[in-house]
This record gives structure tokens, sequence and C-alpha cells, in this order.
């Protein structure tokens, strides 16, 4: 064997024509990779937050989901209604029961109501004019689920009381008008 | 930089014995010249260093779990033109040799490289490399003999 032989067995080797040689075809073919890399990492994070994402709503991880379908209904917190006499107005509390409010026929209210963090309890700022305007009393009552019996009685009780206390309230505050006037 | 094409393609096939994984080496091996700022001292040292990275991409290839479009060589050794029959059968032979040995040898043969820079480019100890030029020429002289003689 000598060098010829070789060298003539291996020139029949050629390249392919398509390699590229020039620089800056080779820059170009460089750059190209270089933007897929960050893109394909892009896309492949995103697809795993998805992924996270949709896991912790499915379990309710750390209430995500809870707190999501809070925000997308309406939040009826702070919402005031007007009320016309005699009319009646009817709700749900946060915890799931019913209330109701009627008004007598010769006064007319505003309503405003906004629900507490626990869920069990609402609280109901009603403020009221009658015909001439010249009256305002401002009642807030709290209503709330008791656990027990013994805390309905209570809680029965203690409404009683702020009813009493409520009715002396605007009876005092006539009485005041009235000797004001 | 076109001149040393066909040279880094020999060389990668020799490696790969496949020419699309040769291919992709060559053009890998630019690419990685054309993306370093590795200063040379002249055109030699360029190729040396071409012929270097060649082989190590070379020898990656043949280790990846999968190879790619895979044609036997003696399917592609087929539509190769040799001038003389002699040169088919060299070639046919050397491809044949152990990786090592088949290396080394077209450093010596075919880039005409002296012992001492087909160490360097392998590195490995000049006597390594004596010892697998004149192991991989012995097997080539038993085999062609034996060719030969068959024929």
């Amino acid at each position: 064997m000598n060098n010829e032989t070789y060298k003539q067995a291996f020139s029949a080797l050629h390249a392919s024509d398509e390699i590229k040689l020039e620089h800056d075809m080779v820059e170009r073919k460089t750059n190209k990779s270089f933007h897929m890399r960050p893109a394909i990492a892009v896309g492949l994070c995103t697809v795993a937050l998805l992924g996270c994402f949709s896991t912790a709503f499915a379990l309710d991880a750390g209430g995500v989901r809870s707190n999501i379908l809070d925000l997308a209904a309406m939040d009826k917190s702070g919402e005031e209604v007007e009320l016309k006499a005699g009319e009646t107005y009817t709700g749900e509390t946060p915890g799931g029961g019913e209330f109701t409010i009627e008004t007598a026929k010769d006064s007319e209210y505003d309503l405003s109501l906004s629900s507490s963090e626990d869920e069990e309890s609402m609280t109901v700022t009603i403020t009221g004019k009658n015909d001439t305007g010249s009256e305002s009393s401002q009642v807030e009552e709290k209503a709330a689920e008791p656990d027990n019996k013994d805390s309905d009685k209570d809680a029965e009780k203690s409404s009683g009381n702020e009813a009493e206390a409520t009715s002396n309230e605007s009876k005092g505050a006539s009485e005041n008008k009235s000797s004001d006037s | 930089m076109p001149e040393y094409k066909d040279n880094l393609f020999a060389i990668a096939f020799n490696i790969c014995k496949n020419a699309a994984d040769a291919d992709d080496v060559v053009q890998d091996t630019f690419i990685k010249y054309h993306c370093g700022n590795k200063e040379f001292a002249d055109k030699e040292h360029i190729k040396a260093w071409l012929i270097r990275v060649a082989i190590n991409k070379s020898i990656n290839v043949t280790r990846s779990f999968w190879r790619r479009r895979m044609v036997p060589l003696d399917e592609y050794a087929q539509t190769l033109e040799f001038p003389t029959e002699e040169a088919g059968n060299l070639f046919e032979e050397v491809m044949k040799l152990p990786k090592k040995y088949r290396i080394a040898l077209h450093l010596r043969y075919f880039e005409d490289y002296p012992v001492k820079q087909v160490a360097e480019i392998l590195d490995i100890s000049e006597s390594n490399a004596k010892v697998r030029l004149a192991r991989g020429r012995k097997m080539l002289e038993k085999s062609l003999k034996e060719e030969w003689e068959n024929e």
C-alpha cells in the first residue's frame, strides 16, 4: 500500500453541496437555532405552568378554585338596593340562608348588604327616610347562624333586645325631633 | 475553507461510515469554526484544528444512541467512482478495520501528517500512534493479500 493508492481510494468521497461554508450562511443558521431554543423553553414553561395551575384548580389547593369562582361570580357585598314603600326584598345570606325585608307603606329605605369573612353572618345596614325627609334613623343588625339550640335561644333573646333597642331608638329619635320642632 | 470540505468529509466518513452523518459533522465543524474566537497561527493550524474537531464530532455521532439515516456502507460504496479497482478494494478493506486504526492510517496516508502530528491530533503518545499505524498497516496488508490470493 502506498500513499497514492490510499488517496485515490478516499478521493472518491465528496461532501454534499448543501453544506454552507460562508460565514453569513453559517451565522444565519446558528442564529436560527439560537432563537428556537428560547422559544421552545418558553413554550415548555408555559405548558408546565398551565398544567400546575389546572392541577391546583382541580384539587382546590390553597382555595384557588373557591377564590376564582368567587371572583367570577358577582360580589354583592356592599350592594345598595333602594326599596320603595310597601315593597318586599328577599335575598340569600352568604351562609346559604334566606332573609326577607318588608318596608312600611309610608317610608323609603336604602338597603346596604355586606357579608363577613366567616360566611355565617351578614351585616345589614338600613337607612330610611319618611315621605317628608325630616327624620332619619340607622339600624344595624347582625344575623348569625348558631351551632346549637342554646345559642339559638340566646340569639333570639339578643335579637329581641336589639329590636327593642331599635324601636326605642327610633321612638327616641322621633320624640327628640318632635320636641325640637 | 472550501478546500478543507472534502478532507473533513473523508475523515468523518471514515469514522461514521455514513455520508449523511459525515455531512452533518462537516457542517457542525464549520459552524464551530465560525462561532469560535480561537486564533490560529497559519492555515495548517486551522486545518489540523478542523480535523481534530471533525474527529471528535464523528466519534460522538457513532456513540449516540440512535444514528439517523443509516445507509449500509456497501450500498453507498457502490455509488462511488474509484479511479482503479485497487483503490476500490483498498477503500473496502480500510473500512473493515477497527476505528482507531482507520483514523490513524487516514491521517498518515491521506492527510500526510507525520507520526508526531498524528499523535497530537489524536491526543495520544507518539509511540502509541506508531503502534496503531503498524497494526493497521499489518491488518490491511493481510486482508489485501488474502483478497489478491482469492482473486
